[in-house]
């Protein structure tokens, strides 16, 4: 069955209502530093409710994917790999800097939900361009594997850090 | 407080050219008409509700 939702804005000063994912890092980002990155306009924070209660919440934020220019000795040799008409030094993306779904609502894809959701919201309901999702995620096989699941590929060799930036490409998403 | 949410790199070097590889390629590809249509009807019902 399909799950049953609505998403609200959190401004900071409204109240956090309860919620709990089982991980204290991200509970605390919920109750608190969501509060303080949102008065610096550094990331904005959205509820899903259910029924009037918090079953999954996460965080946006403008961002970029940006290249170091290519060195001139190696630009020939890159120009034959790549020789498309322009390259973009930067592009626009928006990062989910957190995610998390509560512990009785996990694992019904709620956060599969959460980020479709996103993509359309990036594309279609978009009122800027933004080509790519980041996320910041747990480099843990659970995490990894959920946004595997859901189409995004690594963005870095990081895979000895505690998180792992990984990206979708939103231009796989058009009609 | 919470950890900090890992800036996103300039890319460079081997990074760089893996992800300019993918972009490239991604140009031309599409998710499935399943994941598109699922995502669609996700969104739409969200926005529906009251």
């Amino acid at each position: 069955m399909a799950n049953s939702f609505t998403l609200r804005r959190l401004e900071p000063s409204h109240a956090r209502p309860d919620f709990d994912c089982g991980d204290s890092d991200l509970n605390e980002f919920y109750s608190v530093d969501s509060i303080s990155s949102g008065n610096e306009l550094l990331s904005v924070t959205y509820i899903a409710e259910d029924d009037g209660k918090v079953i999954a919440f996460f965080s946006v934020s403008n961002d970029s994917i940006k290249r170091e220019d290519i060195p001139k000795s190696r630009l020939k040799r890159f120009l034959k790999v790549f020789p498309q008409k322009k390259r973009y030094k930067s592009m626009p993306a928006v990062k989910i800097g957190r995610l998390a779904t509560c512990v009785d609502k996990q694992g019904q894809k709620v956060g599969t939900d959460i980020l479709d959701y996103v993509k359309v919201w990036f594309t279609i309901g978009n009122k800027t361009g933004c080509r790519f999702i980041i996320v910041d995620a747990y480099n843990n096989s659970r995490t990894i594997s959920f946004y595997q699941d859901n189409e995004f590929e690594f963005l870095i060799d990081d895979e000895n850090e505690k998180t792992r930036l990984m990206y979708f490409d939103l231009i796989k998403f058009r009609e | 407080m919470a950890r900090e949410i890992k800036e996103t790199p300039v890319l460079s070097g081997k990074n760089a050219d893996r992800f300019e590889k993918a972009t490239k390629n991604n140009e031309s590809q599409r998710v499935s008409a399943a994941s598109y249509n699922r995502a669609q009807d996700t969104y739409n019902r969200i926005n529906r509700k009251p």
